[in-house]
Formats: structure tokens, C-alpha cells, sequence
């Protein structure tokens, strides 16, 4: 009996650092491994010890990209220990710098590490002389993503306005007439963009039912931000004080990231699982695009994890108009100083956001000094990767299935865009393909 | 109005000396806020956000080249993008990010930039320089700080 190890030790195009390896035997696929070698941060037993009002400042360092996802995520957790719930304008104002990271991310991760695989490019700079008109214009949301961190964050990165119980500085009216008036610019490129992405050819390789999971909107309808209650496919909806009993992690032996499975099965977390979840919430430019891109009902094809970011930039610009008027329009500036005094005894929080890439929960417990004692983070990739390695297995076993067509090039290519629509942070969930077939 | 002078720090705090490009420019905005000084983090594909530019511009970062930890390393862009070093924000690097300003960005291109890094000892204790990192950066921190007043 023979196998061959099919590996894709260093994937690019993803944050961090990770790979591929798949197992054919006679029989077919034996194993398949989506490994994540990045070291170890601990950023858990980093945060031990330290006050409470310290975390949303350290733990924005975790990703240059996923800063506000973490900063926010953490301030949600805290307060919910605390007791605390912050008034309608800030939770607004927090979404409006939430809406900031997405747009931000999803055109980084859309235009210049998913699109050039689809056009044949190797990378962005590959791709740029020839659609030199749409990668400016994809830096140019990027911006527009950065500004409105940094009108609203503080900082262009790792917001330092966020703080329990409040936000440090309220913005001035005018940085509500800016923020608009860029939404607005970013929806005349997403328009001249949309044909781009409508003739992207998503191939149905990978394509097979999952486990999707979203958090339920909030009492406006927001689908992209903070949540009490998990939805998955076939599952009542969950209470997020419950995540540990339904995500389940667990080590595995093949990477330094942990593995996360919903009811013991592996699950999709991100834009593709809110479309499917949400499908109904999305109204305005951004329904129409939905289905004119998904069509009613998304496929299970990981691939449209693409098509869904695009969706949720449009979103996320007609959101931001809507909520630059409704802060705008408030008659006095909100209190919003923060907040540092101590529980009186050992307390718990934990809080679930919808963040670029899925679902994110912070946990934390705080004595009755200010301290946290215990942590617990759990990133959308790391949620992602059991899925990830199913749909690679599907991958292989198409290719298989076809004699395989197009060789090893052509499975190296699939795996890659397989892997990559997840969008994939190792940074924190803790890189993918140079393929190599050997025998073993 | 464009300032003449600008610096950025780039690096992770949480990943010891890998931040002591943010520690400087920290220490230095605090020493300057009226002056240009960003910490960018991981991730310089955010200086877009920071326009206008400023005419000329002094990018802080950590290397690991094998010299002594906390030596000062004057580099070069074009020799920073002949080196082999990838690791960075989101996929691109360093080098794919500078790949990607200088192709894209007009404004980024007509910056006068110049590069100082210290050579790294560790990565592994977050928000910690080694000492002779600090030393280095103390060192760096006067040579700037002499050069802005």
C-alpha cells in the first residue's frame, strides 16, 4: 500500500503563519491538517493580574487589524462582570469605530489577498498594473475604514477611546458630517467595484452542508457587533454565557492554534454564516447586492465567504450614514466617563461580537481588587479551523473525483482560495501554500 | 499643513523588542505632541490614514540581522527590501506593504524616509525590552530627540 503526502507548508496571503498537509492513500484521503505554527502568545495568562481597566489597552495589541475587534469585545466582557450597561449613543458610537475595523479588513482582505487568485495574479502588486484603477480604489476604503478608527478610536490603530463604562472623548458634530460624507464616497466605489467581484467564478469544489453560526441582530437589526444570543444551523438559540458548553476547544497535535467544534461538530463562523443567518436583516443597496450576488439562499461553498464581505462593506457604509445622523442629531453630548471601581466580590463576564471574521468571545473574571484571575479568548479562526480542514478534505476528494484535473498546480491553487475565504488571522488565533507531493 | 518632519514606530509591544520601535515613538510623541510621531503598530499600511505626509520621515522598527541585540542598524529601503524578512500585518510583510505604497500611493513616494532599527535579543516577554535593547533605544532616543529640537 502507498500514500502520498500532499504539503503546503507556508500559505501566503493570510495574517500569521500556518500550513497545509494532506495524506492519499489507495483508499483515499487518510488525514488532512490545517497547522498553525505560529508561537504560543498565552495572551490569557497575560492578562492575569492585571486591572480590569488595563485589558481593552493590552489586548489591542494582539492583531494590527483585529485591534478595535479585541479592544471592544474586552470593554463588552468587563462591563457585563461589572453590571454595567452603557447608554443607546455609546453603544452606537462603539459600533460606528466596530464598522470602521470591518470596512477596513474586508477591503484589505477582498481586494488584495482573495481577488488576484481569481484573476490569475500571485499577489496584489502582481495584480496592480493591469487593475490599477481598482486597487487604489481598495486602499482608498481601506482608508476610509482607518479614518473612522481614527476619528472615532482615537488612534488609526489600537483605539485608546474605548474605556469601561464609557468612551474617553465624544467626537464633535463634525466628525459625524465627515464620517457621512466618506460613507458615501465608499458607496460610489463599492458600485463601480460591484461587476468586478459579480464576475468572480466561484467554483463549487469545497462546496458541502456546515454548521453555520452567527450571533442574533441587535434590537435595531445590527447584524455586525455585539450579541447575547448564538444562533447555529439546527440549534435553539443560544445564551453566549453558555459559549463554553457549545464551542467546544480542544488541542490538537498538528498546531499551536486551538480547534473549536459547536455541539461537536466543526462550524463556519463569518460573513458567509451571517448572510445565511441574516439574509432577511440585510435590506437596502446591500440586500439587493445579496441576492444579486447569493442569490435567496447562499451555497454551502466556502468560496462565498468572498461574495459576503462585499455584501457587508456595503452595509457597513449605509450603517455608518445611519449612524452618523442618529449621533449627530443627539441634542446634548452623552455621559460617558469611565468607569473604575472594584466589584465588591469575585464576578464573571463575557461578551460575543460579530468582528471581520466571525464571531469573537471574551471571558473574564475579576476579584474583588480589580484583578482579573481568569481569561478566555476565542477567535473567529480558531473557531474556523476544524471547518477549514473538512473543506480541504473536500477539496482534495473533487480533485481526486476528477481524475486530477489540472494536476498539482490546480490543487495547490484550490486549497489556497479554500483556505484564505476563511480570511484567516493566525496572529490571533494564536501563514499557508508551497505544495509538495512526496511519498511517504 | 505639511509638517517637515515625521516619525512612525512599528512593532508589537506584546512580543518584547519586537515593540521597541512603538516604545520610541511613544516616548518621543510624549516628549514632542506638537510634532508628527505615530505608533503604527504592526501594521504600516495605516500611515494612509495619517495624511498629509510630512516631507521627510523617520521609520522605526526591530531587526534580527544575528548583530549584538540593541545595535543601531541605519538601512536603506531599498537594502531593507533586499533582505529575506516577510513577517508582518495581514499577509504582506513589510516588504509587500512598502511593495504596495511605493506602486499605489504618489504622496508615500515623494517622502524623504529613512530607516533606524535595533537588532532584537527577544520576542517572547510582552511589553519587556531586553536591557541592552533599551540601551539601544535610550541611545536612539537622544540622537532624535536632538535632531527634532
Amino acid at each position: 500500500m502507498s500514500s502520498s503526502v500532499l504539503e503546503i507548508p507556508h500559505l501566503y496571503r493570510v495574517e500569521g503563519h500556518g500550513g497545509i498537509r494532506v495524506t492519499v492513500g489507495d483508499q483515499g484521503i487518510e488525514d488532512c491538517q490545517m497547522s498553525i505554527f505560529e508561537g504560543s502568545r498565552f495572551y490569557e495568562a497575560l492578562l492575569r493580574d492585571r486591572n480590569y481597566f488595563e485589558v481593552p489597552g493590552i489586548v489591542c495589541r494582539v492583531c494590527a487589524i483585529c485591534s478595535v475587534a479585541h479592544s471592544l469585545c474586552s470593554t463588552y466582557a468587563i462591563e457585563d462582570a461589572l453590571g454595567l450597561v452603557v447608554s443607546r449613543p455609546i453603544k452606537r458610537l462603539r459600533d460606528l469605530l466596530n464598522m470602521g475595523e470591518f470596512i477596513e479588513s474586508h477591503a484589505l482582505h477582498l481586494f488584495c489577498l482573495a481577488t488576484p487568485d481569481y484573476l490569475g495574479f500571485s499577489g496584489v502588486l502582481e495584480m496592480q498594473p493591469q487593475f490599477d484603477k481598482e486597487v487604489r480604489q481598495a486602499l482608498q476604503l481601506k482608508k476610509f475604514g482607518n479614518l473612522i478608527q481614527e476619528r472615532i478610536g482615537g488612534r488609526a490603530i489600537h483605539p485608546v477611546n474605548v474605556v469601561i463604562g464609557g468612551v474617553g472623548t465624544w467626537p464633535e458634530k463634525k466628525i459625524f458630517d465627515e464620517l457621512r460624507e466618506g460613507a458615501q464616497s465608499a458607496l460610489a466605489i463599492l458600485r463601480q467595484i460591484e461587476p468586478l467581484i459579480a464576475s468572480l467564478q466561484q467554483e463549487d469544489y469545497a462546496t458541502q452542508d456546515r454548521v453555520y453560526v452567527a450571533l442574533e441582530g441587535d434590537e435595531d437589526g445590527l447584524i455586525l457587533g455585539h450579541g447575547d444570543r448564538l444562533q447555529a444551523s439546527g440549534h435553539e438559540p443560544v445564551d453566549i454565557h453558555d459559549y463554553s458548553k457549545y464551542v467546544n476547544e480542544s488541542v490538537v497535535r498538528h498546531s499551536t492554534a486551538k480547534q473549536s467544534r459547536f455541539s461537536n461538530r466543526p462550524f463556519m463562523v463569518g460573513s458567509l454564516s451571517r448572510m445565511v443567518h441574516h439574509s432577511k436583516l440585510v435590506t437596502g443597496e446591500a440586500g439587493q447586492i445579496l441576492r444579486r450576488l447569493m442569490g435567496e439562499q447562499p451555497a454551502p461553498n466556502p468560496l462565498l465567504n468572498n461574495a459576503g464581505q462585499f455584501v457587508e462593506l456595503v452595509y457597513c457604509c449605509e450603517q455608518v450614514i445611519q449612524m452618523c445622523d442618529e449621533l449627530r442629531a443627539l441634542p446634548t453630548q452623552p455621559s460617558a466617563d469611565p468607569y473604575h471601581l472594584h466589584p465588591e466580590k469575585t464576578v464573571r463576564g463575557t461578551a460575543a461580537m460579530e468582528v471581520p471574521r466571525g464571531t469573537l468571545f471574551h471571558s473574564y473574571e475579576i476579584n474583588e481588587e480589580g484583578h482579573i484571575t481568569d481569561a478566555d479568548i476565542i477567535t473567529p479562526t480558531a473557531q474556523n479551523l476544524a471547518q477549514v480542514e473538512s473543506d480541504i478534505a473536500k477539496t482534495v476528494q473533487t480533485w481526486l473525483d476528477s481524475n486530477k484535473d489540472g494536476g498539482d498546480e490546480r490543487l495547490r491553487k484550490n486549497l489556497e482560495m479554500v483556505a484564505r475565504a476563511y480570511d484567516p488571522c493566525i496572529s490571533c488565533s494564536t501563514h499557508l501554500v508551497d505544495l509538495t507531493v512526496r511519498a511517504s | 499643513m505639511q509638517a517637515d518632519w515625521g516619525i512612525v514606530g512599528l512593532g508589537n509591544p506584546l512580543a518584547g523588542d519586537d515593540g521597541v520601535g512603538c516604545w520610541l515613538a511613544e516616548r518621543l510623541r510624549k516628549t514632542f505632541p506638537s510634532r508628527w510621531i505615530h505608533d503604527l503598530g504592526a501594521d504600516l499600511l495605516k500611515i494612509q490614514a495619517l495624511q498629509p505626509y510630512p516631507k521627510q520621515l523617520i521609520l522605526l522598527d526591530a531587526l534580527r540581522s544575528g548583530a549584538k541585540p540593541g545595535s543601531l542598524h541605519y538601512l536603506s529601503e531599498e537594502k531593507l527590501l533586499q533582505s529575506p524578512t516577510t513577517a508582518a500585518a495581514h499577509g504582506f510583510g513589510l516588504k509587500g506593504t512598502l511593495g504596495l505604497l511605493r506602486q499605489t500611493d504618489d504622496a508615500f513616494c515623494n517622502i524623504k524616509r529613512e530607516w533606524r532599527l535595533i537588532e532584537v535579543e527577544q520576542i517572547h516577554q510582552p511589553f519587556v525590552l531586553s536591557p541592552t535593547v533599551q540601551a539601544g533605544a535610550e541611545q536612539l532616543f537622544k540622537q532624535l530627540t536632538k535632531q527634532l529640537q
